[in-house]
């Protein structure tokens, strides 16, 4: 045989083979995209007609169109689609979900509130950048790994934004919250929930400091910030983002808050509570940090961190972020004879 | 069993414990770990007396010196230096003389098979090829290893790797990475494969895989004899000899720092780029100093680590010592295999400071680090010529008289050792730790490509300087 010959014809059986390998060919991936873009359009838009619904104010083609980024016609066809299979309601002006298209919905949210949950307390995913990321996987897992990714994360009840997770039985609570904003000034209040879209404005609200579970008080406000104190420093927000802040009523005057990291070598405190979820509480927990516990800085690096601390006869030795999620009340008489 | 109800179904059990997960207080799971922590404490308040004496304890005092500002860092050093040190002046003689018996049985047993009238080439392959690679692994590896491994063993015993840790915790927090990165990175002086399963203490998956991919950048103890014997047959003979096998220890010690120095540079580059995130939670024991237990550490260092790792140098050696031995005499075209590879690769070692044969040696001693030397050896001396190296004077003589070594070479050689791929064991263990081929792809090939421009900077800078 011709040696060009004999080339061009592996070549082609190379690219044949390539082609149609099975689950691995050019094709097949081809195939698996189409059917992932589909999916991904379709969660979206149930996801969008279930937020709206929990807003009260129903969804539209146009907001559909708008939410997506496609045309109108797009959005009409994709409606028809969907109602085809069920999952919305076709009575009524605006879109509601029939009880399957809610399930299906619950279902997407459940998945994209876990994972932000996995990327920021397990990968440690700074809070203004989890959103995209879970966004794009919540489409990919199957209702087994979201129930395995829930057990792993010991059953967490809410999204790190504060939202409540859906249940696997597919319930969801709702939040009793007020607007920053809408609060009033001078009344001591607990931060119960971020909205986190658009990320521009939880990245504002992330700069400015604010926190889930701080407590605050608005100390004045005007047409384009609000000034809050949280018992130790002031902070500015801008009444924009104000409106994605939801806080509710704190039956106690704003406290500061004193912190392990805040003790110099010799001195003492109790714990008061873990400013921290997942793997970082568990971690604390398990070395005995639990509320309650006397703790002393027994000598700092060379560096000045990271500090070892003396909790129940042994040395622990904890950076300045974790000395921070630690409260504590300073205790100020001699440690010695104490358990 | 008698129940008025009728049992429950499993979907039902599975509502109910739903509803309670829901009613649960969001603290009982601190609730439960205080409880346990309470009922340890109230056991331990009648079980055990603790006297808390007047002052502070002996461990205290030892705390403030070696995690002091001023002598935490030079401690360290100085302790690495001295256990190379001890390792250098410990293992020299032993070496030569477990060289000079070894090859006396070669060339007894050499000779033998001739008087037998066996074929030459069997006589070669067996004892020229198979037996001396055995013979230069066991010599250059076997002592250095039965004097550092105790050596760790007792500052692992004493207490002092978690200091170590704590130290140079701040560092890794500036890159991104996790404190017992420095853990990790110790185990990787025993063996990087151990390093990179040690690197299982870490929780972050993200501050793991960094841990895992940079543990490479320890030199192991199977590269330790490449870096001791170029730092005495380079270094040491620019000193006076009384100050010689300080400044080999020193060089070694100077090489481990450009291996930190390296481990944290591609951890926060890797931190900023590929494996972004926040430092994780931090959390590190530091137990109290414990007389070390001599018998416990000679066993577990000798038998454990020693053999063990002798053991598996000397199963990739055998072969290696075979392979190069057909490569030296299997001649095409005038010159032997070993000459036609080492002639190709020639230009390419020589960008890098090195030569052909070295990395010839490189590509066969990928299953191990240990048989470099040997394997650049055996190539150098070649197709049956008997050379005897049983001194180091001998050594120089080859590798600065014949084969035109120059300081450049020993520091290229140096840098190439600490920086190159993992060899294929670690390579395994990283698949296996990750379970990613991509991860193992990059743990593999980038180490490798630093290692060619870091010693390419090198040589050509020194070339065009000098």
């Amino acid at each position: 045989m011709e040696p060009s010959l004999a080339i061009s014809l592996a070549a082609a059986a190379a690219l044949a083979l390539l082609t149609l390998w099975p689950r691995r060919g050019l094709l097949a991936r081809w195939r698996r995209a189409r059917r992932l873009a589909e999916r991904v359009i379709v969660e979206d838009a149930l996801k969008h007609i279930h937020a709206r619904e929990l807003r009260g104010t129903l969804a539209t083609p146009e907001s559909l169109a708008g939410k997506l980024d496609v045309g109108v016609r797009r959005a009409l066809q994709l409606i028809s689609d969907i109602q085809g299979r069920g999952l919305i309601q076709s009575t009524g002006p605006g879109l509601r979900l029939s009880p399957e298209g809610r399930k299906l919905a619950l279902r997407v949210i459940r998945a994209h509130r876990l994972l932000e949950r996995y990327l920021v307390d397990e990968l440690r995913m700074p809070l203004e950048a989890i959103h995209a990321t879970a966004d794009r996987r919540e489409h990919t897992m199957t209702v087994e790994e979201v129930d395995a990714l829930e057990a792993q994360l010991g059953y967490p009840q809410q999204d790190p934004h504060g939202d409540p997770i859906p249940t696997s039985a597919g319930t969801l609570e709702t939040v009793e919250a007020t607007a920053l904003s809408d609060w009033p000034i001078g009344m001591p209040a607990k931060i119960v929930h971020l909205e986190d879209e658009p990320p521009e404005v939880m990245t504002l609200i992330v700069g400015a400091g604010l926190a889930l579970g701080m407590q605050i008080e608005v100390r004045e406000s005007d047409e384009q910030r609000l000034a809050l104190w949280d018992g130790e420093s002031e902070r500015e927000l801008a009444r924009l983002a104000a409106s994605n802040v939801f806080v509710s009523e704190l039956p106690h005057p704003v406290q500061p808050p004193a912190r392990l990291s805040s003790l110099k070598p010799g001195e003492a405190g109790r714990i008061i509570a873990l400013r921290c979820e997942g793997l970082n509480r568990r971690r604390l927990l398990d070395l005995g940090l639990t509320p309650g516990t006397l703790v002393e800085c027994a000598f700092p690096g060379p560096a000045g961190e990271p500090r070892a601390y003396r909790v129940r006869g042994a040395l622990i030795a904890l950076r300045r972020e974790q000395g921070d999620e630690i409260e504590i009340e300073p205790f100020t008489v001699s440690v010695e004879g104490s358990q | 069993m008698t129940t008025t109800t009728a049992t429950p179904s499993p979907p039902e059990i599975l509502e109910r414990a739903e509803r309670l997960r829901r009613g649960l207080d969001l603290s009982f799971r601190d609730q439960i770990v205080e409880a346990i922590y309470s009922d340890a404490q109230r056991i331990a308040s009648h079980a055990v007396r603790a006297k808390r004496p007047a002052g502070p304890t002996w461990d205290e005092k030892l705390d403030r010196i070696l995690t002091s500002k001023l002598w935490g860092f030079p401690i360290m050093l100085a302790g690495l230096a001295l256990v190379f040190w001890i390792t250098i002046i410990g293992a020299n003689y032993p070496s030569q003389a477990i060289a000079f018996a070894l090859f006396k049985i070669e060339d007894w047993a050499s000779a033998l098979f001739n008087s037998l009238g066996a074929p030459w080439w069997l006589t070669g392959f067996l004892w020229h090829g198979i037996y001396r690679g055995l013979a230069w692994v066991v010599s250059v590896m076997l002592p250095p290893m039965a004097i550092f491994f105790p050596l760790f063993t007792i500052l692992e015993n004493l207490g002092y790797l978690p200091r170590v840790a704590f130290n140079m915790d701040w560092l890794f927090k500036k890159v991104g990475a996790h404190g017992k990165q420095a853990l990790t990175m110790s185990m990787g002086f025993g063996c990087n494969a151990a390093g990179v399963i040690a690197c299982r203490v870490i929780d972050s998956p993200r501050e793991r895989l960094i841990a895992i991919l940079t543990n490479n950048f320890v030199p192991c103890n199977g590269r330790f004899p490449t870096l001791i014997m170029l730092g005495i047959v380079f270094v040491a003979a620019a000193f006076p000899p009384a100050v010689a096998s300080i400044a080999a220890a020193g060089s070694v010690v100077g090489v481990v720092l450009i291996g930190v120095f390296f481990t944290l540079l591609v951890s926060w580059t890797l931190s900023r780029t590929v494996l972004k995130g926040e430092a994780s939670s931090f959390t590190l024991e530091l137990p109290p100093y414990r007389r070390p237990n001599i018998g416990q550490i000679l066993y577990t260092s000798i038998v454990d680590r020693t053999l063990f790792v002798l053991w598996r140098a000397v199963l990739m050696a055998a072969p290696a010592g075979g392979v190069i031995w057909l490569l030296s005499n299997i001649s095409l075209g005038g010159d032997s295999l070993t000459g036609w590879i080492s002639g190709f690769l020639g230009p390419l070692g020589h960008a890098i400071g090195l030569d052909g044969v070295i990395l010839l040696a490189y590509i066969i001693a990928i299953p191990a680090n240990e048989i470099v030397v040997p394997t650049i050896l055996m190539a150098y001396t070649g197709a049956g010529m008997m050379i005897e190296i049983d001194s180091l004077r001998e050594l120089q003589q080859l590798l600065v008289g014949q084969e035109g070594w120059t300081l450049l070479t020993a520091v290229c050689l140096m840098l190439f050792s600490l920086l190159h791929n993992p060899c294929s064991t670690t390579i395994w263990t990283i698949y296996k730790e990750t379970g990613s081929a991509r991860w193992t792809t990059i743990g593999a090939l980038m180490p490798l490509a630093i290692a060619f421009v870091v010693c390419f900077i090198v040589a050509q800078a020194a070339r065009l300087l000098i």
